[in-house]
């Protein structure tokens, strides 16, 4: 007993260092308190808009970094730079940054085009090849899609690199330009204005320095899409991208001190005064929280849950509890300690992961489950803490295998899927706040929670029973009825989550049913769940076959929810996912590879002799 | 001999096997219907696989006659039906599977019925012109046109959009209902429809010319779904809210 708790207060321990590690290696280590740090100024915790949302430098910069190298770092000379420094890098040092190789690609007739070392090419390689490109996208083939998508990026990237200032060509410094772009403007309206008053033409000379900059900055706003660019600069009471607060005659007094610190800053980074910048910051922080009326606790708020990425801690966690899990079930005189830590490991997993997901409600203001990532990420949450409970309430560890296991692949697919739902941006007409829709999604993801969790545990069974040397029959017969009570629960939910649509779509669109296939997706899980409870409780089938049936819960569920966006029609299909066939099937093969062992036959005679 | 007939045909309609083939047939064949779609479109597959009886399921390979949801539905109302005077039970739990059961197969009238009363279209209103004609949709009714008793007038389309995006944040239309001389005026837009003369109108969609298109459902039968939806969900609760509580029948049978 005492060792036990000796074994629970040492995974206490763990615990607490792999929750703050993802900090503390940026904090203490790879990080730079200029651009990283969470408690005072820096610049990942200044605030700016993108997608429609206010969120601090940080989000926007990782968003941009993951959406063209899909990660959240970028080497810059071999060195490790989180995404706010890979930002103000390729700001302040456009020219040097052109030939790092910051994009990817994963298609590797575009790889060959772009002559790309493996997987990755540079702004250079993009802008050298960028008649090639334009003319491959816009086809529905894999690689004219690849050629597409490479072409947003390398526009994303041209505007990234002026989100905190223009710099001109011929000038040395960004704020150089600001000045001279004023004088220019200056010098051309007061020719005009002269030449009005002197009724003749105006003089073409005056006015060229002016037209150039002009076309300059116009070409640079083109490049800007209203969904992806990021806004710097608040003035009266919006954000403006640095861009457009040039070109913005009406611009506030604040933006225009705004705009000139966001300059200066980038100079000093240009030269390396990094001293210099940190002051400079210090007045920006000042200005930005004076003008612009935000709440600047979210936004630090948000730069602090960047820096803690609750997910991935979560991550780490349910992999050391299924693999305390594991050496418990094999390492017999140690098992006790093993199966404490690991109920300690998956208690602060869930509760890690259950503290990401009310940070990301209370940054978005929204509800758990807005988009395809949102909801892998809950239900995970919901389906381990389900079985968290079960397991300190039977101290049966297959239920702690399975919510384990499900909370690490839920984890592990929201972080796979391919870059687009984490944007946290902002939803559509028809999905934007909406009591029922809210409930129909909430309640059907905890539906689906309770159909993988029991197909989980019926596959953990399946799996196990011909390794087990004991009472197969018991041990059958007590998953059963651990998956039938899970699957009841789980039908009540999906029903009801089914239903709810239903009852929305009937007030939103005037039809209760539509046969569109998210919604047949969501049937087909009732019906199948309905289909399971049924066998057993009119006692059809034996516990082995019900068990199967269980594990088939998890390929038409896996179906209902990610098979069918994969179908790509209808109206709920929010995301087609490039070669995410691949893993699909590679699920659905999995289950099925579990599907033989119902018929293995075992005895009691055996197991003895054994 | 007759009676010995109804009397097999009653085993087998309220027969438990029965029940789990229609549950997993079912499933099957929304999946097989939800392929399909690919190929034919939606409101082709609900009518082919959905409101038939007999389909013809393509498999690539070979075509395959298979029965469809207008006859899974008959038999699986009697199904539900005779099974619950069969097999029905007195208690809390039974009352709640009675319940949820009926409920089901009230679902699957009211399906039917839907079928037979529901009309729907949609209406393109310009701004400041009114209109009563709506142009229908589904089945063979497809893009007759019906005149409405009253007309329909666009005061106003507004769309707004999320700061700094090109994300719509929501669309809606000032409308004004006219029926011999009496206006109401009302404002419909997403997810916020509004009720006149049996019909209801729907904020669809929008044209770039200002314009916007309303969709039109006229259902006698539109609170059968919710009424049959709401007692099997509290029906169900009924059934395993007690084994929750009750320390035996928590992990089932």
């Amino acid at each position: 007993m005492g060792n036990n708790r000796f074994a629970a207060a040492f995974a206490a321990f763990v615990s607490a260092v792999a929750v703050l590690s993802p900090m503390a290696v940026w904090q203490i280590w790879l990080g730079d308190p200029l651009y990283d740090g969470i408690f005072g100024d820096s610049l990942s915790g200044l605030p700016v808009v993108r997608a429609g949302r206010i969120m601090p430098t940080s989000s926007a910069a990782s968003d941009i970094l993951r959406s063209i190298s899909g990660r959240d770092s970028a080497k810059i000379g071999g060195e490790r730079a989180s995404a706010t420094k890979w930002l103000w890098t390729i700001n302040s040092k456009p020219e040097d940054m052109a030939s790092e190789k910051f994009f990817r690609t994963d298609n590797r007739d575009l790889q060959r085009l772009l002559s790309a070392k493996g997987r990755n090419y540079s702004y250079d390689d993009f802008s050298k090849k960028y008649e090639a490109l334009y003319s491959a996208s816009g086809g529905d083939s894999p690689y004219s899609r690849a050629c597409g998508s490479a072409m947003d990026a390398g526009l994303e990237y041209a505007a990234a690199s002026n989100a905190f200032g223009v710099r001109f060509d011929g000038d040395a410094k960004a704020e150089d330009s600001l000045k001279n772009w004023k004088k220019a403007i200056k010098e051309a309206s007061d020719e005009l204005e002269k030449s009005k008053l002197q009724k003749r033409e105006p003089e073409r000379a005056k006015l060229a320095a002016a037209s150039a900059y002009l076309q300059r900055l116009r070409r640079g706003y083109e490049f800007e899409s209203p969904d992806s660019s990021v806004r710097t600069v608040p003035s009266d009471g919006k954000f403006e991208s640095a861009t457009a607060a040039m070109l913005d005659r009406g611009l506030s007094a604040s933006g225009e001190r705004i705009l000139a610190h966001y300059a200066r800053i980038r100079d000093f980074i240009a030269a390396g005064d990094k001293a210099g910048a940190g002051v400079e910051l210090g007045l920006l922080a000042s200005e930005i929280k004076k003008s612009a009326k935000l709440n600047m606790f979210k936004v630090k708020f948000e730069n602090f849950a960047n820096a803690l990425d609750p997910f991935f801690g979560g991550f780490v966690l349910y992999g050391f509890s299924l693999l305390c899990f594991a050496l418990s079930a094999f390492w017999k005189s140690r098992s006790e300690a093993f199966a404490a830590m690991a109920a300690v490991f998956l208690s602060v997993a869930v509760g890690e992961h259950f503290f990401g997901i009310c940070a990301r409600m209370y940054i978005q203001m929204r509800p758990p489950v807005t988009n395809l990532y949102s909801s892998v990420v809950f239900t995970g949450a919901v389906a381990a803490l389900i079985g968290l409970v079960f397991q300190l309430r039977r101290g049966s560890s297959s239920f702690g295998i399975s919510a384990a296991a499900v909370g690490f692949l839920s984890l592990l697919v929201a972080m796979n899927l391919p870059y687009s739902g984490d944007t946290m941006g902002m939803m559509r007409a028809v999905l934007n706040s909406n009591f029922w829709l809210t409930m129909h999604v909430v309640t059907i993801m905890v539906g689906y929670c309770g159909l993988f969790l029991g197909g989980f545990l019926a596959a953990f069974r399946l799996a196990a029973n011909p390794f087990s040397r004991g009472n197969f029959g018991m041990l059958t017969g007590e998953a059963a009825r651990n998956v039938y009570a899970v699957l009841c629960f789980s039908l009540v939910f999906s029903f009801a989550g089914t239903m709810l649509g239903g009852i929305w779509a009937d007030m939103s669109w005037g039809r209760f049913w539509g046969w569109d296939p998210k919604e047949n997706g969501a049937l087909m899980v009732v019906l199948w769940t309905a289909a399971a409870i049924h066998a057993r409780a009119l006692r059809i089938c034996s516990d082995r076959i019900f068990l199967a049936m269980a594990v088939v819960g998890n390929i038409v569920g896996a179906w209902a929810w990610f098979g069918v966006n994969l179908m790509g029609v209808g109206l709920h299909a929010y995301g087609f996912i490039e070669g995410g066939w691949m893993w699909f099937i590679a699920f659905v093969f999995s289950q099925l590879l579990v599907l033989p062992l119902a018929f293995y036959k075992y005895s009691e005679k055996k197991a003895v002799k054994n | 001999m007759r009676s010995r007939f109804f009397n097999r045909l009653y085993l087998l309609l309220s027969s438990p096997r029965l029940t789990v083939a229609l549950l997993i047939y079912a499933t099957v064949l929304v999946f097989v219907a939800t392929l399909a779609q690919r190929e034919i479109g939606i409101s082709a597959v609900q009518s082919e696989y959905f409101e038939s009886f007999l389909l013809l399921a393509d498999f690539g390979v070979a075509k395959l006659p298979l029965p469809g949801g207008a006859f899974v539905g008959i038999v699986a109302f009697f199904n539900i039906f005779l099974s619950g005077i069969r097999f029905s039970r007195f208690g809390l739990s039974g009352l709640g599977v009675s319940m949820t059961h009926m409920a089901l197969a009230l679902l699957i009238l009211s399906g039917a019925l839907q079928y037979f009363l529901r009309i729907e279209g949609s209406m393109r209103l310009f701004p400041a012109t009114q209109s009563d004609s709506v142009v229908l949709s589904g089945g063979n009714l497809e893009n007759k046109i019906l005149k409405l008793p009253f007309t329909v007038r666009l005061k106003k389309f507004t769309e707004e959009k999320w700061e700094g995006s090109s994300i719509a944040k929501s669309y809606s239309s000032d409308i004004v209902f006219e029926r011999g001389g009496k206006k109401t005026e009302t404002v419909v837009s997403m997810n916020n429809p509004a009720s006149y003369g049996g019909w209801t109108f729907y904020q669809m969609s929008y044209g770039r010319d200002g314009s916007s298109v309303l969709s039109a459902v006229k259902n006698p039968a539109r609170l059968l779904p919710w009424l049959s939806v709401g007692a099997a969900f509290f029906g169900m609760v009924a059934v395993f809210l007690p084994r929750v509580f009750s320390g035996r029948g928590k992990y089932g049978k």
